[in-house]
C-alpha cells in the first residue's frame, strides 16, 4: 500500500488492490460486465441491479449496480436515474463515443463522480456503497459516490464519563469521527492519512497528526508499522493495537485509546499521533506513556488546585489499589508486630471463626470481585440491578457471618475495588499486578512484595512507547515537564498549551 | 517457560515457613517476673489476649486476658513453656510492660533481660516496673481502677502518665543507664495504695527504685522522686509536674512547671577533690495560692510573685538535699549520673576514680543552687477575697 498525503474520501479507496496480480477490466461488452459482476457477488440478494436504456439513436442499454442499505435511493433516483432517462441524446448531439464522458461531465449531478477501467474497482466500490454505472460499448464505468448508511449518532461515550467538557464522543463511523477532530482543530496542517488493512474487511483506518507539531519519526514509526500489518480481519482498534504494540508480552498498554474527541483533539495537540478505525468509536493514540494514565481532559477544564490534588488522590489510589491486599496478607501473616495492637487483636478476633489462611481468604474476595465486575459488565441492563444487590451480599457483612473471611478483609477488599474503579485506565494491568503481588507477599511477606515490586519497577523502565521511554518524564527525568505531571501548574505557566515531551518543538 | 520454571520453583517449593496465621498466634500484652523463694527458680507469668472478647462483632463474655505461669531458670526456656500450657503461640512483640519483683530486682536484671536483647522477643520500649511489698503477678490481675479491660494497657497506661511523683523508664533506657559508666537506673514503683483501709487497694505507681547498676538496693518515696525528676530533668518538662508548698500557715501555693533546666557541674581541684554544682532553673506559674487576701496597691503583686519564687527555692533546695544525702548515704548508688558528667568533663580524673566511685560518690561535696522564675499567675491577678 502507498501512503497517500491528505486523501479525501474517493482517493483513499482507489490504490486498494494494486499490488494485487491481473487485474480484471472492465469489458466492452454490458452482457460480460453484467455476468462477470452476478458471478462475483455470488448472486447475493443485497446487490442490485437495474437495467437502463438511453434515448439516443442506438437506444443504448446499460445498468447500474448498487448495494441495497450502503446508498440513498432517493439519491440515485434524482441525481443518477432522472437526469440519465429524462434526457434525449439525439438533441444534445453528443458524440457516441464521448457519451460516458458527457455523462460524468454533464448529466450525472452526484457530487463525486468518477471513471474506472478497471473492474475490480468498481466491485470494490460498490460494496463500499457507491453505484456503478455500465454502458454497453464502453470499456469505463462511472463510480458515483451514492454512500449512505445508518449509523449512532454523536452521542456521550459511556466508558470515559466526565462532569466538565465536551461530551461529545466518537461513532462508528470513520467520517464522523475525523470531522469531530477537525472540528476542534480548524488548522490545515491536521492531516488524514488513510490505509486500508484486512485482506477480508478491507477496513478504512486513518492516521491523524499535526504536521509540524508530532515528530516525523513518530508519524513515520506509525506509517511503517501500520504497513508492516498482514491480517484478515480488523474489526475493531484493538487489532490494530496488538499488532503494532512495542510490548506485546508485556502487562502494561503501551498504546492508548479513548472515545472522548477532545481527549483525542488534545493529545494530538500535543503531538501525538492517533490511529482512528472505521466500525468502532475507539480512537489509539501514541505514543502513550504510564503518566496518561493517571491524567484526564478535566484536569485541564478545572482549575489548578482540584486537579492537581486530584492527581495525586489518583496517585494514591494507584498504589491503593495495587497494594493493599498484598500489604494486608504480609502484615497479618508474616509481620505482626507492625500491626498496632488493638488493631491485631480486632483482627485476630474477626480471624478466630474463619477456617482458612488470610491468603486464600484474599484470594477469594478478589476474585469474586472480579466476577462480580465482569457480570455488571456484561450483563443486560435491565437486570444490572441484581448484580449490586448480590454483589452487596457476596462481599459484605453476609460474607463474614457466613464465616468465610473475616472483617477487615472486607474493608481490605473494598478499599482495594474503590482504587481500582479511580484509576480505570491502568485497571487491566492492575488487576494482574495484584494478584502477582498478593501471591508474593502471601509466600515471602514484605521481602516478596519488595522484590515483587522492584522487578516490576524494572520492567516498566525498560519500556518504551514509539521510542519514547514509556516511564518519562519520571524515568529519565524531564523536569520541565513536571509542571504537568502529578500536578498541573496554572495555564499560563504551561504557555497556553500543554507541553509534551513527545513534540517536535519541546 | 525456561524463566517461569525456576520462578514458580522458588514461589512453590520455599515459601511460607515461617508463616503464621493470626489464628495460630496468642499475643502477649505483659509478662511479670517473680521468685520462687524456696527453690529459686523464676516464675514468669504471661498475660495472652482473647481476641474473641475484643470482637467488633458479638464480644463473648469471657475475661479479655488469661494468665499462665511457668517456672524456669531461665527466661528464654519459660517463653518456650509458656506454649505447652496454652493453644496459642506466644507472640511478644506487642509486649508492653515486663513487671519484676522486688526480689528479682534484688539479684540483678540484666541477666535475665539478655535474652530479650539476643532473641529481640521483646521490643526495646517495653515498660519496666519493680513491685513493692507485693508479687509482680499480683499486679496483672484485673484491677478495680482500671477502665480499661486488659491490665497490659491499665499497666502501660500508668508509665505512659507518669508525672509528679513517678518515673517510667523502658527497657532501652534501662539498658543505657544500667551498662553506662557513673550512672545507675531507677524504676518506676507499683503497690497497692495501703492509705485506705476501708476499701479493696488500688494499684498505684509511685515512688521510684533505686538500682546500683541493675540490682535494686532501695526505694524512694514521692517526694524524693520528685527531687529525683527535677535533678536528672527526666521525661520533659511537663511530665514534671509542679511543686506544692505550705505558703502561709495552713495555706498552700502549687505551682506548675512550665520549663526545667537543671545540669550537674563537676569541678576538680587540685588534680583529685571532686566538687559538684547542681544547678536548677525553673520557669513556673502559679496556678493556686489559697491565701484569700486582697491586694492593697499594685506593687504588692511583683512583691508576693518575689516571695513566693524564695519560698518555692529553698523548698526545692530542701529536697534536693535530702534525695541526694539518701542516695550518697543509704543508696551508694550514683542515680543522678554524677560520674558521667565527671567522666564527660574531667576523663583523666575519672579514670582514676572509676573502680571505686561508688564510696566517691558517697562522699563527695555538692551546691545546690536553685533558680525559680514565676512567670505567670494565670488569669488572676491577686487572689480572691470575698467582701465584707
Amino acid at each position: 500500500m502507498r501512503r497517500l498525503r491528505k486523501s479525501s474520501e474517493n482517493k483513499g479507496s482507489q490504490q486498494s488492490q494494486q499490488s494485487k496480480q491481473m487485474a480484471r477490466r472492465v469489458s466492452i461488452q454490458l452482457k460480460d460486465n453484467r455476468s462477470t459482476l452476478k458471478q462475483n457477488f455470488n448472486n447475493s440478494i443485497d446487490i442490485q441491479f437495474r437495467d437502463l436504456q438511453l434515448q439516443d439513436k442506438n437506444n443504448t442499454r446499460g445498468f447500474i449496480c448498487y448495494t441495497e442499505g450502503l446508498v440513498r435511493e432517493e439519491y440515485i433516483h434524482q441525481n443518477v436515474m432522472d437526469p440519465l432517462l429524462g434526457i434525449n441524446f439525439n438533441k444534445v448531439k453528443v458524440n457516441a463515443n464521448s457519451l460516458i464522458s458527457y455523462m460524468d461531465s454533464h448529466i450525472i449531478k452526484a457530487s463525486s463522480v468518477n471513471k474506472t477501467s478497471s473492474l475490480d474497482e468498481a466491485i470494490e466500490k460498490i460494496l463500499r456503497g457507491q453505484t456503478a454505472i455500465f454502458i454497453d460499448g464502453f470499456d469505463s464505468a462511472l463510480l458515483v459516490n451514492t454512500e449512505h448508511y445508518h449509523s449512532r449518532g454523536v452521542e456521550e461515550p459511556e466508558t470515559e464519563a466526565t462532569i466538565r467538557g465536551s461530551r461529545e464522543g466518537f461513532n462508528e463511523v470513520i467520517r464522523t469521527n475525523t470531522s469531530l477532530l477537525r472540528r476542534k482543530i480548524n488548522n490545515p496542517d491536521l492531516v488524514f492519512e488513510e490505509f486500508i488493512i484486512g485482506e477480508n474487511t478491507k477496513t478504512k483506518v486513518r492516521v491523524g497528526y499535526i504536521d509540524g507539531i508530532a515528530k516525523e519519526e513518530i508519524v513515520e514509526e506509525v506509517r511503517k508499522r501500520l504497513n508492516s500489518i498482514e491480517t484478515d480481519v480488523v474489526l475493531e482498534t484493538g487489532y490494530i493495537e496488538q499488532y503494532i504494540e512495542d510490548h506485546p508480552k508485556s502487562i502494561f498498554q503501551t498504546i492508548g485509546n479513548s472515545e472522548k474527541s477532545d481527549k483525542v483533539a488534545a493529545k494530538l495537540l500535543e503531538g501525538r499521533v492517533a490511529i482512528l478505525c472505521d466500525g468502532t468509536p475507539f480512537v489509539l493514540t501514541v505514543p502513550y506513556l504510564f503518566i496518561e494514565n493517571l491524567q484526564v481532559p478535566e484536569d485541564y477544564y478545572s482549575r489548578t488546585f482540584r486537579s492537581s490534588i486530584v492527581r495525586l488522590i489518583r496517585l494514591l489510589a494507584l498504589f491503593l489499589t495495587v497494594f493493599t491486599p498484598a500489604v494486608f496478607v504480609a502484615a497479618s501473616t508474616f509481620h505482626h508486630e507492625m500491626v498496632p495492637a488493638l488493631l491485631l487483636t480486632t483482627m485476630a478476633a474477626a480471624e478466630e471463626r474463619v477456617p482458612f489462611p488470610i491468603l486464600l481468604e484474599a484470594l477469594i474476595m478478589i476474585v469474586i470481585f472480579e466476577l462480580l465486575r465482569e457480570a455488571g459488565v456484561r450483563m443486560p441492563r435491565p437486570i444490572g440491578s441484581a448484580v449490586s444487590i448480590v454483589g452487596a451480599l457476596v462481599i459484605g457483612e453476609s460474607a463474614v457471618q457466613a464465616g468465610l473471611v473475616g472483617a477487615p478483609m472486607v474493608i481490605v477488599v473494598a478499599l482495594t475495588a474503590i482504587s481500582g474503579f479511580v484509576v480505570t485506565a491502568v485497571n487491566n494491568t492492575v488487576i494482574l499486578i495484584r494478584f502477582i503481588l498478593l501471591f508474593l507477599a502471601g509466600t515471602f511477606g514484605f521481602y516478596g512484595l519488595l522484590l515483587g515490586t522492584l522487578f516490576l519497577v524494572g520492567h516498566v523502565c525498560s519500556l518504551r512507547s514509539f521510542s519514547i521511554p514509556y516511564l518519562t518524564p519520571l524515568a529519565p527525568v524531564v523536569a520541565k515537564e513536571w509542571r504537568d505531571t502529578f500536578v498541573r501548574s496554572p495555564m499560563k505557566d504551561l504557555q497556553g498549551q500543554p507541553g509534551s515531551i513527545v513534540r517536535k518543538k519541546f | 517457560m525456561k524463566k517461569l520454571i525456576p520462578f514458580m520453583m522458588v514461589i512453590l517449593l520455599t515459601g511460607c515457613w515461617d508463616v503464621q496465621e493470626l489464628t495460630e498466634i496468642g499475643i502477649v500484652a505483659a509478662m511479670a517476673i517473680d521468685m520462687d523463694e524456696e527453690t529459686g527458680e523464676y516464675q514468669l507469668t504471661a498475660q495472652y489476649l482473647r481476641p474473641s472478647a475484643e470482637s467488633t462483632f458479638v464480644a463473648s463474655q469471657d475475661d479479655p486476658f488469661l494468665m499462665i505461669t511457668v517456672t524456669g531458670r531461665s527466661i528464654s526456656e519459660m517463653l518456650r513453656k509458656t506454649n505447652h500450657k496454652i493453644d496459642r503461640k506466644g507472640f511478644y512483640a506487642h509486649n508492653k510492660v515486663v513487671i519484676v519483683s522486688e526480689e528479682v530486682a534484688k539479684e540483678g536484671l540484666l541477666s535475665i533481660f539478655e535474652t530479650f536483647q539476643r532473641e529481640q522477643v521483646v521490643r526495646s520500649y517495653v515498660w519496666l516496673g519493680v513491685t513493692r511489698d507485693t508479687s509482680a503477678a499480683s499486679v496483672l490481675e484485673k484491677q478495680k481502677n482500671s477502665i480499661s479491660k486488659v491490665s497490659a494497657n491499665f499497666l502501660s497506661s500508668l508509665f505512659d502518665n507518669a508525672e509528679y511523683e513517678a518515673v517510667a523508664f523502658n527497657l532501652l533506657k534501662f539498658y543505657k543507664q544500667a551498662l553506662r559508666q557513673g550512672m545507675s537506673p531507677v524504676l518506676g514503683v507499683l503497690s497497692f495504695d495501703q492509705s485506705n483501709q476501708n476499701t479493696e487497694a488500688d494499684v498505684q505507681l509511685s515512688g521510684g527504685a533505686a538500682f546500683n547498676k541493675d540490682k535494686l538496693i532501695g526505694f524512694m518515696n514521692n517526694k524524693e522522686t520528685m527531687a529525683y525528676n527535677w535533678i536528672t530533668n527526666h521525661g520533659g518538662s511537663s511530665a514534671q509536674g509542679g511543686l506544692t508548698f505550705p505558703y502561709k500557715e495552713d495555706k498552700y501555693a502549687t505551682l506548675k512547671l512550665i520549663d526545667i533546666n537543671s545540669s550537674i557541674k563537676p569541678k576538680v581541684t587540685n588534680e583529685k577533690d571532686i566538687s559538684y554544682t547542681i544547678e536548677i532553673k525553673k520557669q513556673v506559674e502559679i496556678t493556686e495560692q489559697q491565701e484569700l487576701k486582697k491586694t492593697e496597691t499594685r506593687k504588692e503583686l511583683p512583691k508576693l510573685v518575689a516571695e513566693l519564687e524564695k519560698q518555692a527555692e529553698k523548698e526545692i533546695e530542701n529536697r534536693v538535699a535530702e534525695v541526694i544525702k539518701k542516695a550518697q548515704e543509704e543508696f551508694q548508688a550514683d542515680i543522678f549520673g554524677f560520674g558521667s558528667s565527671l567522666r564527660n568533663k574531667y576523663p583523666k580524673v575519672w579514670k582514676k576514680v572509676k573502680d571505686n566511685w561508688g564510696q566517691e560518690f558517697a562522699n563527695v561535696p555538692y551546691e545546690i543552687k536553685v533558680e525559680v522564675e514565676i512567670l505567670n499567675a494565670g488569669l488572676l491577678q491577686g487572689s480572691l477575697h470575698p467582701q465584707e
